[in-house]
């Protein structure tokens, strides 16, 4: 009984049955003479037992629909058929449940103790069917059949989507009799889901690196892991790189960042690619975020303008180097960055500009000049530079009609409808015009948001994108701008000879959850997936959401629910019915 | 039951109106002109001289022209007695407003004509087989005290009409225009009264008081039915059913009282008792009516 309080309502019963009889009894009228009454025949003369047998009727009629109603209301559950119930359990296996926990003991291990305890807890006549998220259905089985599959499955080093598995669940388990299924993973339930849940370990994916991003200083990389703590709590947070390992107090909500300075080995036998390994511990779990960066050998990039150290630190971490100049040396050659400078003339190579609002109508003295013949414009939505890029590209037309006519210059990033970046190239160079999302950070504009988390990636990808080989090495390999990427326990981009993975380039594989990692020995799959930051906090504590026997299930309940209805309902038209051939 | 007074205006709508008679009421001198001639003023025609007629009323200018006697005749100038006999059983206490309250209302207006046509009046009661009458008023002037008479009386007893009219003949046996006003729901045969009274050589009128609920009866359900006036209880289902057949029921105890009237030659009308005393009034008025306008 889900409401068992509601059943104090049938006193009321008694109370209406006695008002409905004292309304049902004959009414005294006085009349002139009962002498016309003799004309009305015989027959119409019903006497009052009849009115009564009939009010009767319909009394306990009303009866039995208000009964039916409150126990309706009450919301009653028949004994379930055990016997003829499947029950559906989705088994998440993605990597993240291999991460160990304070007791040793990994996450998997934890959840399938609790599912094995539950199935052992069900009746002996209730059977399975068990999904994983790794494709497999073990199709309908008893519980001792269950509790080996659950045992023998454990689980993988690779991703999965959790929603997608859900999904199938609750398809299979709709098919098999209606009963939700029951899903067991390391991850909270969303808001709303109706699937019955047992989860563990679900805390942990509250904290983690949010950015990442290395400064060499000689032959030392200061690598910068901004750590973000979500959780409701207080957290400590070990970021290692490279076993250099910095602890942080983080409170709750708090950002911080771990400056870890590393020894910066043989650029040449090290490749373009730091090796970076996150470690999972008890407190920072595999599937944490890191922006990830790799620095290169200095390039060749100027950049002229007001000091900027955050621009400089980003520019420093993607290019390997950057110089200062007041003006553009004469024959100078490389990559040119103008941050809220108006350039005197157009430099000979590829130029940036960066301005921010307040400054576009002072520096704005661009000369026009005709389109350059190789310009290109990236409009394609799936173009991996325009990722998370929102930009209204009607918008930046007009823009670039206004401010920048054709050909002159073309906007890189742009603000409240203002150009912040704009690229002019050499002519017959290739140029681009890229939308880029940045955060606004003051009434008055700046280039803060250079410093973002994911700005030197994207300059990394620019640069790549137009092959710029800079100072004859390789553009840097990296991820792409503004995508957090999930590690998986275990997972190591590291460059040169051993287990670690010089990763030259990681991109989004085709299977859910998972990212790929190309390196010089060739191309690798691991198990990665995307972290919203608004994800929920699971409030530290395991969810056990399970159904309960005997009183069965929200199926089973609703079946009993709408037949107490339908009885109410036949009853009140019964009601209506006898009342209507009474009038007649 | 206080009478109200009528209003001036009431009065001199009344004054516009005349008793309808259609029988001659042989008596005394009076001011109502008969159909038959007598010695009034008022001339009637000429007729041909008869051995034995008034010489006085030989037209003498009229034989000098045409040689030949003729007499004037003159409308006799007659006593009208008007009888307004107002049934005040318990039956007309239903419903409320009161039938009676109807009844006497009406029977105020038109001894109010009678008095100003220089009529006899007479006013009564009749209930429970007996009579209670006013004292004979032929002046306007009564007319306070008929007015009085009527409205201090409520209703009661049984009704017993043909007892109750007896009496009233006992205290005057000439021929007089009867107004009977009354539910005539009496238990014993009330067609037979005016059917009577009409053999006896009155002008009879029945104005048949009925109220809406008379007439009709409403859907209500288990009701237990009480005669008014004997107390008597009839258990009934209210129904559209019962409520047609009741209908039915009336429509033929009306269409009995209209076929007696044509029959014996009584005047017979229904009055609704929720009507005002000028509208009943005005039902009244007309060539086969109680009534007519002056002029």
């Amino acid at each position: 009984m889900a409401h068992p309080w509601m059943l104090l309502a049938l006193l009321l019963l008694p109370a209406y049955w006695w008002m409905r009889r004292l309304e049902a009894r004959p009414r005294r009228r006085v009349v002139s003479s009962l002498l016309l009454w003799t004309g009305v025949p015989a027959r119409r003369e019903a006497p009052v037992q009849e009115w009564e047998r009939r009010t009767t009727l319909v009394l306990w009629l009303e009866l039995a629909a208000l009964a039916g109603a409150i126990l309706a209301i009450a919301g009653p559950r028949l004994p379930g058929s055990a016997a003829a119930r499947t029950r559906v359990v989705y088994l998440d296996r993605s990597a993240s449940l291999l991460t160990r926990e304070a007791d040793g003991r990994t996450r998997g291990d934890r959840l399938r103790a609790a599912l094995l305890a539950w199935i052992s807890a069900r009746p002996a006549t209730e059977r399975f069917r068990i999904l994983t998220g790794a494709g497999e259905d073990g199709g309908e089985m008893d519980a001792a059949a269950a509790r080996d599959f659950v045992s023998a499955h454990g689980p993988l080093a690779r991703g999965e989507s959790l929603v997608e598995g859900v999904a199938a669940a609750w398809t299979v388990a709709r098919a098999a009799g209606g009963d939700p299924p029951v899903v067991a993973t390391d991850r909270a339930p969303e808001k709303g889901e109706a699937a019955h849940w047992i989860s563990r370990g679900a805390p942990s994916a509250n904290a983690g690196i949010v950015g990442c991003v290395a400064e060499r200083r000689g032959e030392a990389l200061d690598l910068l892991a901004t750590v973000r703590n979500a959780s409701a709590g207080a957290r400590r947070v070990a970021v290692s790189a490279a076993g250099v390992t910095v602890d942080l107090r983080l409170a709750a909500g708090a950002e911080e960042r771990a400056v870890l300075t590393l020894a910066w080995k043989d650029a040449a036998a090290a490749g373009p690619c730091l090796a970076v390994r996150l470690e999972p511990g008890d407190e920072l779990p595999a599937d944490d975020l890191a922006w990830l960066a790799f620095p290169a050998p200095p390039p060749t990039v100027w950049r002229l303008g007001p000091d900027n150290p955050a621009l400089d630190r980003a520019l420093a971490a993607v290019f390997g180097g950057v110089r200062r100049a007041e003006a553009i040396p004469a024959d100078a050659t490389g990559l040119f960055v103008f941050d809220r400078t108006a350039p005197e003339r157009l430099p000979a190579g590829p130029a940036i500009v960066i301005a921010a609002p307040r400054d576009v109508s002072g520096w704005c003295t661009i000369r026009p000049g005709p389109r350059p013949a190789g310009a290109r414009t990236v409009r394609d939505p799936a173009s991996p530079l325009l990722r998370h890029a929102h930009l209204e590209w009607a918008r930046v037309d007009r823009l670039l009609e206004a401010v920048f006519p054709p050909g002159a210059a073309h906007v890189l990033v742009e603000c409240e409808g203002v150009p912040l970046v704009a690229w002019t190239g050499p002519e017959g160079a290739p140029a681009l015009w890229i939308g880029f999302d940045v955060a606004w950070t003051g009434a008055g504009g700046s280039s803060d948001w250079a410093q973002l988390p994911g700005f030197p990636i994207f300059f990394a990808n620019l640069a790549r994108e137009w092959g710029l080989g800079l100072a004859g090495t390789a553009a840097p390999a990296c991820v792409s701008p503004g995508t957090p990427v999930r590690l998986p326990p275990g997972a190591t981009v590291r460059a040169g000879a051993g287990p670690s993975l010089p990763a030259a380039r990681v991109w989004r594989a085709p299977e859910a959850g998972c990212w790929r990692v190309a390196s010089p020995g060739g191309v690798q799959t691991v198990a990665a997936s995307l972290l919203s930051r608004a994800e929920t906090d699971n409030g530290g504590a395991d969810v056990e959401r399970l159904p309960t026997e005997p009183e069965g299930g929200r199926g089973e309940r609703r079946e009993a629910w709408r037949g107490l209805a339908a009885l109410a309902l036949l009853a009140l038209c019964g009601a209506r019915v006898v009342e209507s051939r009474r009038s007649k | 039951m206080a009478l109200s007074p009528p209003t001036a205006r009431q009065l001199a709508h009344w004054r516009q109106l005349t008793l309808n008679t259609t029988r001659s009421f042989p008596g005394g001198s009076g001011r109502r002109l008969g159909p038959k001639t007598g010695s009034s003023i008022e001339f009637a025609e000429f007729r041909a001289y008869a051995p034995g007629d008034d010489l006085r009323q030989v037209d003498w200018n009229l034989f000098a022209r045409s040689e030949k006697l003729f007499v004037r005749t003159f409308l006799e100038e007659q006593h009208v007695k008007l009888a307004l006999l107002v049934d005040a059983s318990a039956s007309m206490g239903e419903p409320r407003p009161e039938k009676l309250r109807t009844a006497v209302g009406l029977a105020a207006a038109l001894a109010y004509v009678g008095l100003v046509g220089g009529h006899v009046v007479r006013a009564a009661f009749l209930r429970d087989g007996e009579c209670e009458a006013a004292p004979p008023a032929s002046r306007e002037a009564a007319f306070p005290g008929l007015l009085e008479f009527l409205g201090r009386r409520n209703a009661s007893g049984a009704t017993r009409l043909l007892a109750g009219l007896e009496r009233f003949l006992a205290l005057d046996a000439g021929r007089a225009l009867v107004v009977l006003l009354s539910d005539l729901l009496d238990p014993g045969a009330p067609r037979a009264i005016p059917a009577t009274l009409v053999e006896q050589g009155h002008q009879v009128q029945v104005l048949h008081i009925l109220a809406g609920s008379d007439l009709r009866a409403e859907d209500g359900g288990a009701v237990v039915l009480v005669d008014r006036e004997t107390g008597e209880s009839r258990e009934v289902i209210l129904d559209v059913a019962t409520a047609e057949e009741y209908a039915g029921a009336v429509g033929a105890h009306l269409e009995e009282w209209r076929r007696a009237a044509l029959r014996h030659g009584f005047g017979y009308r229904v009055i609704h008792a929720g009507a005002t005393v000028d509208e009943n009034l005005l039902h009244l008025v007309g060539s086969d009516g109680l009534l007519a306008r002056k002029g």
